[in-house]
């Protein structure tokens, strides 16, 4: 296949549930404007107050792995892995923790930004002190030996240096925060309802899906909008192993250490509420072993469909323009349009979900995975496969031994989170399946019931499931370095 | 690397083929008929009554009872639209009566006749539909803490005190029945021009409106609110089940709206006999008693509470006389309310 039709092909792929849709939907395409209005409005709001302040409290956090980076690394690799857990659990148990942590919880727009600060101010915090470790690590030194203070620093050098980095984290996040459709959906509470949820609610409400097409295509094109708002002008910069120890501070270190004390703890205390129901558990028997294999089997079926994807990528080499365009803008896929697209188009029956639902997986994380960094990386590769080309080399050469040894280990860790994510999923899985048949779909119908406290209790062998997948995935990975090293 | 990767992928096709392989010979082993039965996820569920059912009705049917999932019934009628006929359903079950003209809209039913059946006098009116059959029913309060002190009778108009501001959980009209079923209540009992100033004053005083009635729920259970909007068995299932009995359901000044649950047999049904003699299950007294106890709602056939715990349920005295509301009805009620809470939320 020529290069140029695979990227056309592979764009064609991504928007499919789209065009199903399209082809299958009749209808007049009519929207209400206030209704619009109001919920871009809403969508706006909390996508740029989570972003703003997951990128205050990860600022105030990176400080902490800062600190700790290089002088205490047992305590950063604690740090790191707590700063992670947030986005490994599944949304389901942050939902449980922090409702049941803060009370009154405030339901509405300052309860989705709560979850949503909660979710991600640990990566947003990584993110950052890569970024300072990269960008800073060549004036901080200079600085730390002329006398400076580290506020002066930070203001005359280290954020104009920084801001092109925040600010594309920022629109990163805003971009996420922008189409999150399971925390508005269940925190919303009637008064914050967004772009996606609105989506949901025409699906749902409705027969006529052409109004769920147009805001789907709508919400896309604002994405696209946010995603170029800030793309242009990164510098670039060597990553060093300087020791930004005098940047650092332990008020991130108290600030990661307090947020996920109190997450453990109101999660503790909602399984503790479960463990006196626990012999109703002997109802399921073997079917919550089954279920336990079924998720991990699910997330492995999403490992390997992500993994062949993005070989599949690979083989384009050089992406073309209008793809990377594409990828940098399409970040963040309608969940909702997405699944209904997979309903319409594919078989009905219950087996058709162990493709279904991996499939919706890839379609909806493949472009956050380009944007997260595997599409810099595979464009860093452009100047050896201009080189190989120009020697000679075939198409199915340059990929076997040039772009894919360098890309392997990256791609599986990307496709590892996506497996993560599989693992503890309950609604994408709920509109796809046609029955109980993970742990996730299974805590969801006990939330669905009275039964409240059993399935936080059963979120735990949610998490162990989650968990089990995480490492197996960070194993590899460990595993690939060191091979690569060696 | 290579090989640890193979050997997981070895152990997981093992794993699903012999899942498939259990399960086919389950579906075409021994050449029975499969009933495809459409159904939320609370009814099919381990808890649910789905599971005992299938297997009373397996025992004697010589066929299969296969369930198919949707998360609640509006989810459930958009898959029938979209996979009904690829699947081949043959019983659809779990709709409300607001419900029931959008699924007449949308496919044809066969007709079914279980008038003549003893049904309790409160839900007679819902037993005369052609094509949908009521299964079980509950009656709408709202449930609080015996511990919180709050009065046993309420009124709407109470619902306003300041002791109430920012503690009654309600849900989304517009994604749950039991939040259309409240705004169809204060519509009905006060009229709509006054009914739609309650609203607006109630987008002020309730805690918030939940996507669905467990999220509603989940805060009640959590303390985050005093009042949720459920059903008046629910206080019992925490008396069976939990062996807590802080739960009531207040009884309300204002006649109580009738939550009433309906199932169907979609005219491009392939086992309608079958499926027909699912239904007589459902509606016999052995059926009625699953459904109560797993459902946790109140049986259509007179006297299969007798005797039981459920016996000790009071209904109130006053119900709201059930009504099937028009497609255009609802829409147009519900574009008053998003209208409402957008102008709240402003």
């Amino acid at each position: 296949m020529q290069r140029s039709h695979l990227g056309f092909a592979i764009l064609l792929f991504l928007i499919s549930p789209v065009l199903f849709l399209l082809f299958s939907v009749t209808g007049q395409f009519q929207v209400q404007m206030n209704e619009l209005l109001w919920a871009v409005r809403n969508s706006f709001f909390q996508s740029l107050m989570s972003s703003f302040f997951c990128l205050l409290f990860g600022f105030i956090a990176a400080l902490g792995l800062i600190k700790t980076h290089q002088h205490r690394p047992a305590m950063h690799a604690v740090l790191v892995v707590l700063c992670l857990i947030p986005q490994f659990i599944p949304v389901v148990v942050v939902l449980i923790s922090v409702m049941n942590g803060l009370q009154p919880f405030p339901m509405g727009l300052p309860g989705i930004i709560i979850v949503h600060v909660m979710s991600y101010f640990g990566m947003t915090a990584i993110l950052i002190q890569n970024q300072a470790q990269e960008v800073l690590s060549q004036t901080s030194q200079a600085a730390q030996v002329i006398g400076s203070s580290r506020w002066i620093y930070f203001r005359k050098i280290g954020f104009p240096l920084l801001r092109k980095d925040l600010v594309l984290i920022f629109s990163y996040l805003t971009a996420v925060f922008f189409s999150s459709f399971s925390v508005p959906l269940i925190v919303g509470g009637g008064r914050g309802t967004t772009l996606e949820v609105l989506i949901y609610e025409k699906m749902r409400l409705s027969t006529d899906w052409s109004p769920a097409v147009i805001l789907s295509l709508l919400q896309t094109a604002l994405l696209f909008v946010l995603s170029f708002l800030a793309l242009k002008g990164r510098a670039q910069f060597t990553k060093k192993e300087v020791s930004l120890n005098w940047l650092g501070s332990y008020v991130g270190v108290f600030l990661i250490l307090i947020i996920m004390a109190a997450f453990f703890a109101s999660f503790a205390n909602a399984v503790v509420d479960g463990l006196s129901q626990i012999g109703n558990l002997s109802v399921y028997g073997s079917d919550l072993m089954e279920a336990f294999l079924a998720s991990l089997f699910l997330a492995f079926l999403s490992y390997s469909a992500v993994m062949g994807f993005l070989y599949a990528f690979c083989g384009l080499g050089q992406v073309p323009h209008y793809l990377d365009i594409f990828l940098n803008g399409y970040i963040a896929p309608s969940t909702a349009l997405t699944c209904f697209g997979l309903l319409v188009y594919f078989p009905a029956d219950f087996y058709w979900s162990y493709i279904k639902i991996p499939l919706a997986f890839l379609l909806l994380s493949l472009p956050s995975l380009y944007r997260l960094g595997w599409g810099e990386k595979l464009k860093s590769l452009d100047s050896q496969i201009q080189i190989a080309r120009s020697l000679g080399a075939s198409q199915f050469q340059i990929l076997s031994q040039i772009t894919w040894p360098q890309m392997k280990s990256h791609s599986r860790f990307m496709s590892g989170l996506v497996a993560t994510w599989v693992c503890g999923d309950f609604a994408v899985s709920r509109i796809l399946s046609t029955r109980d048949f993970t742990l996730g779909l299974i805590v969801e119908s006990l939330m669905t019931s009275y039964r409240l406290s059993l399935a936080s209790l059963l979120s735990l062998l949610l998490i162990l499931a989650s968990s089990l997948c995480f490492f197996i995935v960070l194993g590899l990975y460990y595993v690939d370095n060191r091979k690569f090293k060696n | 690397m290579k090989h640890f990767i193979l050997f997981l992928g070895f152990i997981f096709l093992f794993l699903f083929v012999s899942h498939v392989n259990k399960n086919q010979s389950l579906l075409t082993g021994d050449q029975k008929p499969v009933i495809k039965v459409f159904a939320y996820s609370s009814f099919t569920s381990k808890w649910g009554p789905g599971p005992q059912l299938k297997t009373l009705f397996e025992q004697k049917c010589n066929c299969i009872i296969e369930f198919v999932e949707g998360s609640d019934s509006g989810i459930l009628l958009q898959r029938l639209k979209v996979e009904g006929q690829k699947l081949g359903a043959d019983l659809v079950v779990g709709f409300d009566q607001f419900d029931l003209q959008k699924a007449t809209v949308e496919l044809s039913w066969r007709a079914l006749d279980f008038s003549k059946i003893d049904s309790d006098p409160q839900i007679k009116a819902a037993m005369k539909n052609e094509y949908f059959v009521p299964y079980d029913w509950g009656v709408l309060s709202f449930v609080a803490r015996k511990s919180s002190g709050l009065p046993a009778t309420l009124s709407l108009d109470d619902l306003m005190q300041s002791q109430f501001a920012s503690k009654i959980a309600l849900q989304d009209p517009r994604t749950s029945s039991v939040g259309l079923q409240f705004l169809m209540w204060v519509l009905k009992v006060k009229g709509e021009e006054e009914g739609f100033e309650y609203i607006k004053k109630m987008m002020k005083q309730v805690h918030s409106y939940s996507p669905s009635w467990s999220t509603a729920y989940g805060l009640f259970k959590s303390e985050q609110v005093d009042l949720v909007l459920s059903y008046v068995t629910s206080p019992l299932f925490h008396k069976i089940e939990e062996k807590n009995s802080d739960f009531v359901a207040l009884e309300m000044i204002e006649p109580q709206p009738l939550q009433v649950e309906f199932l169907g047999i979609p005219s491009f049904c392939s086992n309608c006999e079958k499926a027909e003699e699912f239904i007589n299950l459902m509606m016999s007294p052995e059926g009625q008693r699953i459904l109560m106890e797993k459902n946790y709602m109140l049986p259509v056939l007179k006297n299969v509470r007798t005797g039981t715990a459920f016996e000790t349920v009071k209904v109130p005295f006053r119900l709201l006389e059930i009504e099937f509301p028009s497609l255009t009805q609802v829409d147009s009620i519900l574009e008053k309310w998003s209208q409402i809470r957008r102008e709240a939320s402003l």
